[in-house]
């Protein structure tokens, strides 16, 4: 009869060895693969520079303002914008060519730009930038003043949210912290 | 979950006088609007129907010519000692905000109908359909409150998102949020009833003219005897209409 | 290398167990949660800046301001403007609706052409080139049925009228023209207002001032002013009529009377002021006394119309005690009343010594028009459409040529509506501007829509029963949203290219002359200081004629304190002494609630959950009468009824209610339309269909309030 040659220490290690192997495997997947898949990449419909506009004298204020009512307006208007740029530049450099782009599609036709918002809450949340006031802006937002492009929208595939989007326990826990209210309709609505 | 009886530092209450109340239901209408209720169109089923606040005809029972008849508004409580808040199994609906209101939250909501069964005041509503907005109405959709698929209960929130305006406004005039003067917070209902038969602010607050409503011998609530502790006072000078306000026996005193 | 059982297992293992220690489980489960929460097919919130705009409501006949939510720009809902007098922040369930309603799905989204039974869409050129060929073949056989007529578009169209020769301008019936018609006939100048602010003894024959009756909105704030939360109440309340609705829910008494008797009640009550030593220096002041004295003892009275004498006498002193006492005249159900029965109510008034008296009757200036030709409202209003239109279907009048229908529903609006939809019929060639396609335009030969109020220029000018004289500025908060047109503007054009110019280009250069000619007209914008307040005695606050149209565009309203002095106001004795009402054993009684709308809105999309199912249930509707009349007529809770008149018949459900007199049935008014969307088809029936319209005895005007009705 054979003796069935099993290296009972090498075969375990084989396993032990592939056991590894899987794990480190799926970590990478996990880690690496999985983000790639679930995020895709999109750009700004206009390739706005914010630090060109800070060079130019502007500060944040300027376009991202408060309303009388106390509502927060991120997003500053297309007759906002276009008060500087009513016309076309008919410039060549990639700069020229974004105001063009921008004034022939949103200006001119006085369509409100499609932003693709970072920090996009759904529906039934309510957020009070009013009561933030004391808190730099870079506390929640990329800090976008010093960039010359808008960095890249991560649109999650599966739930549709930016992967910047702070989620529940975020705000919860700083709430937490600073003693403010966790109840329920404080964010919700 | 809490339940047991909830008190803070404010108090935001509705006082409705009874004896003003013409039955108009601009209150009902001005609601829909605001909180994003779509149109129905057969609205004469009552069981199926969302009213967050509900206009309801009371009668004294006498024959022609001593007929009387009066109408009672009736939004949610937000009662101090919520019968719906404990019996909620994934905690969708709680009363822990300064103010009082008995929050409702959609997503969480399973639909199971138990805070219905609890309330005795009929403030809540099911949704048994999708809202339908016929095509382009779902431009007048507010920002205000979101909208809600079918399979959810809601109620009534006291436009809470006046509130939380009227804190904004506030803060950017740089005058205190949490000691708002009375009327700067209005619920929709209030703002526009022709008769001015509603009156709303902080019943703790001396300052706001509910304060001293609340505590008038005309003042009363509904079902008072549960131990709901309800936010809303209804006034009325009418003793017919007062006894309606709870389950008296024929020989008890309203 | 070959991979055996452990060592695949192994590797397996290994991944579940590292997949364990990576976001993927937990994120796939938390981002499969969220994405069950994207209904898709559920409509997201708006995002963008919440403001607000004002403007007024040209749908609610109360006329208050309205003040607009917008969010990014795009009307969301609407209030009422707290800083307008005639709203003071209360809205009615119409004007609420007014946001919606720009989404209907009854809205006619371009001008249409009925062609072989049915219709196409046409462009502007189209229509107005078939239009004005139309015209000019009609010469003066124009006639126009409008539902505005006080405002500056109501000029138009009678300025219009006018040039092509043609005085066939009416208004749809209302209080109103009873109004006008009556104190024409009393020899009164101007037109009637009822300040109820100022007043503390309130005598309602029939008017429904809290719901939809004048300015309503204006009336119940004033009625909250005199009702402060919690204190004594500084102002009594007494309504007549035959159903205590809601406006006698809130008052004080109920009167239970017939609609055919509140003009007896108010000679009955006259009786007892006239012993007590009322006169006046009116030129038939005896004639008046000997009718009263003859014919409205309190024995007499109290046997016709059952309220007792002591009533009668106990309302009487009320009002002699009373420091301001006031009486509104009109009809239960906001129309149908006639100018004899106002005269009756408006006799006590003059008893009372109210006319022109803070607390009492207004004698209103007509505001000044801008487009010359124009008749005034009152000359419009004091004519019979009705009357007019019967005759047109018996073939006793001559049928216009051409017919203009403009914010009015005809077809469905008006008594014995099956008779009058016949005689529209006969008239060869309708237009209609409705926004809608109601029961009118489904008749029409063309539909040329009018933008909805969000979308245009217009006006609203002291609405009736208002005790001042008002102008607030519709301006627009949005571009049409279909291919619609503001009538007036279409109008000015077409009259222009018929060479037939009306003097302004467009309605808003006419708004704003009109603005400029009542800058120098004495008036104020109300903001701080209320004219009431004025009325009362206050001050007339300081008016910058200037910056007028910049207040008005803010949605404050022009406004002016001023009566016109009556020279020859007498009781028209000699129509008293003609009246001769007839009490039917069972007669209707119209409850008409603002949740239903109006003829031209149908039922807002909004409204229907405000309509109870004691009004209407499962598209049937639902009529009320107390336990004797259902006794007597073998009827119990829920039973099927078939109520006829006028020919016609309506099916019904009852319901006993207590609320209503004895041999009256309350009817809900505004059901069973065939046209509109199925926000409106199918939900009841138009009771008017049932209503007789006769002419009044000493009038001739056509009533139809509280008419006879029979139990099939």
């Amino acid at each position: 009869m054979e003796e069935r040659q099993s290296n009972k220490a090498g075969g375990v290690g084989g396993v032990v060895l592939l056991f590894l192997v899987g794990v480190v495997g799926a970590l990478v997947v996990g880690w690496w693969v999985f983000p790639q898949l679930l995020f895709s990449q999109k750009t700004q419909p206009i390739l706005f520079s914010h630090k060109v506009h800070a060079e130019q004298g502007l500060d944040c204020e300027s376009c991202h303002t408060f309303a009388k009512t106390g509502q927060f307006i991120g997003l500053p208007s297309t007759a906002s914008c276009a008060e500087c740029h009513p016309d076309e530049t008919g410039g060549t450099t990639d700069a020229e060519k974004e105001i063009d782009k921008f004034v022939t599609q949103y200006a001119k036709p006085g369509i409100e730009v499609p932003w693709l918002v970072y920090q996009y809450q759904p529906d039934n949340v309510f957020f009070s930038h009013a009561a933030h006031k004391g808190f730099e802006c870079t506390t929640c937002h990329p800090d976008v003043a010093n960039m010359d492009s808008p960095p890249p929208y991560h649109e999650n595939r599966l739930s549709g949210y930016s992967k910047q989007t702070m989620k529940m326990w975020e705000c919860e826990r700083c709430h937490a912290s600073m003693g403010a209210s966790n109840a329920c309709y404080v964010c919700h609505k | 979950m809490s339940a047991a009886h909830q008190e803070f530092a404010t108090k935001w209450g509705l006082v409705i006088d009874i004896d003003k109340c013409t039955g108009c239901g601009a209150c009902m209408v001005a609601c829909q609007t605001e909180n994003n209720i779509a149109p129905e169109q057969d609205a004469s089923n009552k069981l199926r129907t969302l009213t967050w606040m509900n206009v309801y005809e009371l009668k004294n029972g006498k024959e022609f010519p001593q007929a009387e008849m009066a109408f009672l508004p009736r939004a949610c409580m937000q009662c101090g000692n919520p019968s719906c808040v404990p019996v909620c199994p994934v905690v969708a609906t709680d009363k822990n905000e300064d103010g009082g209101i008995v929050s409702q939250i959609y997503p969480r909501c399973i639909g199971c109908r138990y805070c219905m069964a609890a309330c005795p005041y009929h403030s809540r509503y099911f949704g048994w359909f999708d809202p339908v907005w016929p095509e382009g109405m779902e431009k007048t959709i507010t920002p205000f409150t979101s909208t809600r698929p079918r399979g959810v209960v809601e109620k009534c929130h006291f436009c809470h998102h006046r509130w939380n305006q009227a804190k904004d406004a506030a803060r950017i005039a740089g005058k205190d949020p949490n000691n708002l003067p009375d009327g700067a917070y209005t619920p929709a209902c209030v703002e526009v009833c022709p008769t001015g038969a509603m009156a709303f602010g902080d019943l703790k607050n001396p300052k706001h003219k509910v304060y001293e409503l609340s505590r008038s011998k005309y003042a009363f609530r509904l079902l008072e005897r549960l131990g709901t502790d309800p936010q809303v006072y209804y006034m009325t000078k009418r003793d017919w209409v007062r006894r309606q306000g709870d389950n008296y026996l024929p020989n008890e005193k309203a | 290398m070959g991979l055996d059982r452990r060592a695949f297992i192994g590797l397996v293992a290994g991944g579940a167990v590292g997949t364990l220690f990576t976001p993927i489980p937990w994120k796939l489960a938390d981002d499969a949660a969220i994405w069950t929460q994207n209904w898709p097919w559920i409509p997201r919130v708006p995002r963008g800046e919440v403001t607000f705009a004002t403007t007024a409501s040209k749908l609610c006949p109360s006329g208050t301001g309205l003040k607009v939510a917008l969010a990014g720009g795009k009307p969301v809902t609407a209030y009422g403007n707290p800083e307008h007098p005639l709203s003071q922040g209360g809205v009615s369930p119409i004007g609420a609706s007014e946001v919606y309603m720009l989404y209907s799905p009854a809205r006619v989204r371009t001008p249409m052409r009925k062609s072989g039974g049915k219709f196409e869409p046409i462009t502007w050129e189209q229509a107005q080139t078939e239009l004005m060929a139309k015209c000019k073949a009609a010469g003066n056989k124009v006639a126009c049925i409008s539902g505005d007529v006080g405002g500056t578009v109501g000029e138009a169209l009678s300025a219009f009228l006018a040039k092509v020769g043609s005085a066939a301008m009416y208004a749809m019936p209302g209080e109103a023209g009873p109004a006008a018609a009556g104190f024409k006939l009393m020899g009164g100048q101007g037109r009637v207002g009822f300040d109820i602010d100022n007043a503390d003894c309130v005598l309602v024959l029939g008017a429904d001032i809290f719901e939809g009756s004048g300015v309503s909105v204006r009336n119940r704030k004033a009625f909250c002013a005199s009702h402060p939360l919690g204190k004594d109440q500084t102002a009594k309340f007494a309504y007549a009529g035959p159903v205590r609705n809601h406006t006698g829910s809130v008052s004080d008494a109920w009167i239970p009377v017939a609609s055919a008797h509140l003009g007896t009640l108010a000679l009955g009550i006259a009786w007892h002021l006239l012993k007590a030593g009322a006169t006046t220096d009116a030129a038939d002041m005896a004639d008046f006394k000997k009718l009263v004295e003859s014919n409205y003892s309190p024995d007499k009275v109290s046997k016709l119309i059952g309220v007792g004498p002591e009533v009668l006498a106990g309302i009487a002193k009320n009002l002699a005690a009373a420091k301001a006492p006031l009486v509104i005249p009109g009809s239960e159900m906001g129309q149908g009343m006639g100018p004899g029965a106002f005269i009756a109510g408006m006799s006590l008034n003059l008893l009372l010594g109210r006319m022109n008296k803070p607390g009492g009757v207004m004698a209103l200036p007509e505001l000044p028009a801008v487009f010359p030709g124009a008749e005034t409202p009152s000359e419009i209003l004091a004519r019979d459409l009705p009357g007019f239109l019967k005759g047109v279907g018996e073939g006793k009048t001559a049928a216009p040529e051409v017919l203009f229908v403009y914010a009015a529903n005809p077809a469905y609006g008006l008594p014995q509506s099956g008779a009058m939809a016949a005689a529209l019929e006969k008239i060869p060639f309708k237009v209609s501007f409705a926004s809608f396609m109601d029961e009118t335009a489904a008749m029409c030969d063309l539909i040329l829509p009018n933008s909805l109020t969000l979308e245009r220029f217009d006006d609203v000018a002291t609405p009736y029963g208002s005790a001042f004289c008002s102008m607030t500025l519709v301006k627009p908060l949005v571009a049409p949203i279909f291919d619609t047109k503001t009538t007036a503007d279409f109008i000015l054009e077409t009259a222009k290219k018929m060479n037939l110019a009306l003097g302004h280009d467009s309605l808003e250069k006419a708004l704003k002359e009109k603005a400029a000619v009542l800058a120098k007209s004495d008036g104020f914008v109300a903001k701080e200081t209320m004219p009431w307040e004025v009325l009362a005695g206050k001050d007339k606050p300081a008016f910058d004629p200037a910056g007028l149209w910049k207040s008005l565009e803010a949605g404050l309203a022009w406004v002016k304190v001023g009566q016109v002095a009556q020279t020859g106001l007498s009781f028209a004795a000699k129509v008293l002494a003609a009246l001769k009402p007839v009490q039917a054993e069972l007669s209707l009684a119209g409850v008409a609630q603002q949740r239903t709308g109006t003829a031209a809105t149908g039922l807002p999309a909004q409204c229907l959950t405000a309509i109870p199912d004691t009004d209407l249930k499962d598209g049937a509707s639902i009529v009320r009468i107390n336990a004797a009349t259902a006794k007597k007529y073998g009827l119990s809770q829920g039973s099927s009824v078939t109520l006829t008149g006028a020919g016609a018949s309506c099916p019904a459900k009852a319901h006993i209610a207590e609320n209503v007199m004895t041999g009256v049935v309350a009817v809900p008014m505004g059901f069973g339309h065939t046209a509109f969307d199925a926000f409106s088809k199918g939900k009841g029936d138009n009771f008017l269909k049932i209503m007789a319209a006769s002419a009044e005895d000493g009038t001739d005007m056509t009533v139809w309030a509280g008419s006879e009705v029979k139990i099939a």
